[in-house]
C-alpha cells in the first residue's frame, strides 16, 4: 500500500449531530482531494470552512456521513493505521489532572511504545522545552506550555502522517524554534505533513502545496507562493467567494 | 489499543478515584461503618453476654450505609470518566486508534476496580469494629414449602419430595400468630423421613420461625399443629433451608461478594449510559434502574439483586447463602453489556464511509 497516497478523500460529507430534534450542521460537502506521501500540505480557509473537521476525520476522531476516506491506505479508525498518525488538535482540553510527563507517557502507551514510552516521553519534553515542568499538572500550565505538549504528543511516536491544526497558536519564540526543529526532522524522515493555519508564515514555510477550503469544499489548490502572493489570504478568500458566487 | 494501552487507561481511571473528595467519602463511610457497633450499643470487648443478634444488627446497619454510599459514588465517577474519555480527552485516548469500546471498557474496569477496593476497605472497617466472635446459621436456598396456610390444633401436613441442598441441616418455616388464648401460643412440629423423625416446639408471640432439625433421607414429611384449642397460626412466605453454623464474620464477606458483583455491573452500565446522556443523568438512571429492579423484583440475572435479601438475613442474625463465581461473572457480563451499549453509539458510519456504502440522507 506504499504507493497509495497518504490521504485520499472522495465525495466526503460530514455534519455535526445536534441532538434528536435539531438538524445536523453540514461542515464538509462532497470534498475531493489527495495528498501524496512525503508531501507537506498547508490547509487554509476562513473560520468554519471545515479545516479542523477534515483533520479530525483523517485522525479517526470523527466519522464521515458519506463518501470515501482513506488514510495511509486504510481506515483511520483502525488501530494499525491510527498508530501511524500524529494529530495535534486545535485548543483541545487535555486531562488537566495529569502531569505533562504522565499524559505523554499515557499517549506513548496508547500508541504502542510499550516500555520505551516513559523514556521517549522524557526525551520529547526535553525537545519541546518542557523538561523542567514535566511534573506540573497540565491544568496548571500556561497556554503556550499546553500547546508545546500538544505538539509533543503528536510527534511522540514519529508518525508517518502528521495532522497539525493551528500548530503554532500560543507559542513563544522558543516554542517556534522547537516546532521548526520537530517539523524539519519529520520532513527529513519522509513523513507526510498536513498543517492547518491562519498564518501566512506557517502556510508558506516549507509547504509543497496550499489547499484552500471554503464552506466545506476545496476552493483552490496550488503552490503557496502563487496563491497568496498578490492579495494575501484575505484577498484570496474574497476572490474565491466572488468566483463561487 | 495494545494491552499496555488498556492497562494504562484503566490504571489512570482507577487512580483518578483517589482524588481527595472521593477518598474522604470512602474513609468517612469506613469510619462510620466501623463505629456502627458503638452506636448499636454493643458492649466493649470482653464484656460477657454480648448478644449475637445485636452484633448482627449493627453489621446490618453498617452495610446499609456502605450500600447506600459507595455504589452511587462510583456510578457517578464511572459516568463522568467515560463522558470525559469520549469527549474532552478524545484527542489523547482515541487518536491512537483505540475504539470507543476499548476506551469505555478500560475506563469502566478502572473505576470498578477502585470501587471494589473501596468496598474491601469498608468490609475491613466493619469487621474491625465487630465485637462478637460467634457463629450463626447459614441460610441456604429457598425451600419449596407451601405458604399462606392456616395451622390449628387439627394440624397441617405437607411433603417435600425434591432433594434438599447437600448442606441443609434444618428447615426454617416463618410463622405468624393470628389468634390465640394468650400473648403467645405453642406450635409443635414433626419432621419425618425414612431415616428418622425429629420433633420440636416453638412459643410464638407475634411472628417467629420454626427451625426443624432434619433427619436424613427423602422425601421429607412435615406436620405442624397448635397446642391450644382455638389458636390459629399462619404459615408465611420465605421458607428456607438452613446449613451449619459458621463464623459471623462471614456475613460481611458474603455481602462484599454481592456488592462487588453489583459494583462491576453498575460501573459498566453507568459508563455505557454516559455515551448517550450527561454523566449525572447516566449515573442516576443506572442506579435507579438497579435499585428498582434489584430490590423490588430481584431478578436472578441482575448482579447483586439479592443484596437486599442478604441484608435482611443478616438483620435476622443469619449468614447469607454462600456467594458463587457466577455472581461475579454476571456482574462482569452486565458491565460489559453496558460498555457495548455505550460504544454502539459510535459504531457504523465510519465503516460505511470507507467501504463506499451508499450516501446517507442529509438532514441539513
Amino acid at each position: 500500500m506504499l504507493d497509495s497516497p497518504a490521504i485520499r478523500v472522495h465525495q466526503l460529507e460530514h455534519a455535526y449531530a445536534r441532538g434528536l430534534f435539531r438538524a445536523a450542521a453540514p461542515t464538509l460537502r462532497a470534498l475531493d482531494f489527495e495528498c501524496a506521501r512525503g508531501r507537506v500540505l498547508a490547509l487554509a480557509g476562513p473560520n468554519g470552512s471545515g479545516k479542523s473537521t477534515l483533520l479530525k476525520l483523517c485522525a479517526g476522531l470523527e466519522a464521515p456521513r458519506s463518501g470515501r476516506l482513506e488514510v495511509l491506505g486504510g481506515d483511520p479508525r483502525d488501530s494499525a493505521v491510527a498508530r501511524r498518525i500524529g494529530h495535534c488538535p486545535q485548543a483541545a482540553a487535555w486531562p488537566g489532572d495529569l502531569s505533562f510527563l504522565g499524559a505523554l507517557e499515557l499517549a506513548g502507551a496508547l500508541r504502542g511504545l510499550g516500555r520505551a514510552a516513559r523514556q521517549r516521553a522524557e526525551a520529547m519534553l526535553e525537545e519541546v522545552g518542557l523538561a523542567r515542568q514535566s511534573r506540573l499538572a497540565i491544568a496548571r500550565g500556561s497556554g503556550g506550555m499546553v500547546q508545546r505538549f500538544a505538539l509533543a504528543q503528536a510527534f511522540l511516536h514519529e508518525p508517518e502522517l502528521l495532522l497539525l491544526d493551528e500548530p503554532t497558536a500560543g507559542l513563544d519564540a522558543e516554542g517556534f524554534e522547537a516546532y521548526a526543529a520537530l517539523l524539519a526532522r519529520a520532513k527529513a524522515r519522509g513523513a507526510t505533513i498536513v498543517a492547518a493555519s491562519h498564518l501566512p508564515a506557517d502556510l508558506g514555510a516549507g509547504a509543497d502545496e496550499l489547499v484552500v477550503l471554503l464552506d466545506g469544499r476545496v476552493a483552490a489548490r496550488g503552490a503557496p507562493g502563487e496563491l497568496v502572493a498578490h492579495d494575501g489570504l484575505l484577498g484570496l478568500y474574497a476572490r474565491l467567494r466572488r468566483e463561487q458566487a | 489499543m495494545s494491552n499496555a494501552g488498556w492497562w494504562a487507561v484503566a490504571r489512570l481511571q482507577a487512580l483518578r478515584c483517589a482524588r481527595w473528595p472521593v477518598l474522604a467519602l470512602v474513609l468517612l463511610v469506613a469510619w462510620w461503618a466501623h463505629a456502627a457497633f458503638d452506636r448499636a450499643g454493643v458492649p466493649q470487648a470482653g464484656a460477657p453476654a454480648v448478644p449475637l443478634e445485636a452484633d448482627m444488627l449493627a453489621r446490618h446497619g453498617a452495610w446499609w450505609l456502605v450500600v447506600v454510599a459507595l455504589p452511587p459514588t462510583f456510578a457517578w465517577l464511572a459516568a463522568g470518566a467515560a463522558h470525559d474519555a469520549l469527549g474532552r480527552e478524545r484527542p489523547l485516548l482515541l487518536a491512537a486508534g483505540a475504539s470507543p469500546l476499548v476506551v469505555l471498557g478500560a475506563t469502566a474496569s478502572g473505576i470498578a476496580a477502585a470501587g471494589v477496593l473501596a468496598l474491601a476497605l469498608a468490609t475491613a472497617a466493619i469487621e474491625s469494629g465487630a465485637r462478637v466472635e460467634g457463629v450463626a446459621a447459614r441460610s441456604l436456598d429457598v425451600a419449596p414449602a407451601p405458604s399462606g396456610r392456616w395451622i390449628d390444633e387439627r394440624g397441617f401436613e405437607f411433603v417435600l419430595v425434591d432433594p434438599r441442598p447437600h448442606a441443609a441441616e434444618a428447615l426454617l418455616l416463618p410463622l405468624g400468630l393470628a389468634s390465640g388464648a394468650g400473648a403467645a401460643t405453642q406450635v409443635a412440629w414433626e419432621a419425618r423421613t425414612p431415616g428418622g423423625t425429629t420433633r420440636g416446639r416453638l412459643s410464638l408471640a407475634l411472628q417467629g420461625e420454626a427451625v426443624l432439625a432434619l433427619p436424613s433421607g427423602a422425601p421429607l414429611s412435615v406436620a405442624l399443629r397448635t397446642e391450644e384449642p382455638g389458636a390459629r397460626v399462619h404459615l408465611l412466605d420465605g421458607a428456607r433451608w438452613q446449613g451449619a453454623a459458621e463464623s459471623v464474620r462471614l456475613a460481611s464477606l458474603e455481602l462484599w461478594w454481592r456488592a462487588m458483583a453489583a459494583m462491576c455491573a453498575i460501573c459498566g452500565l453507568a459508563a455505557g449510559a454516559a455515551a448517550w446522556m450527561r454523566p449525572l443523568l447516566a449515573g442516576a438512571t443506572t442506579l435507579s434502574a438497579w435499585w428498582a429492579a434489584g430490590f423490588w423484583f430481584e431478578p436472578s440475572w441482575l448482579a447483586g439483586a439479592d443484596l437486599g435479601a442478604c441484608l435482611s438475613l443478616v438483620r435476622e442474625g443469619r449468614l447469607p447463602p454462600r456467594g458463587d463465581a457466577w455472581q461475579i461473572a454476571d456482574g462482569l457480563l452486565l458491565g460489559a453489556g453496558g460498555v457495548v451499549l455505550g460504544a454502539w453509539r459510535f459504531a457504523g458510519p465510519a465503516r460505511a464511509a470507507t467501504t463506499g456504502a451508499p450516501r446517507t440522507e442529509d438532514h441539513a
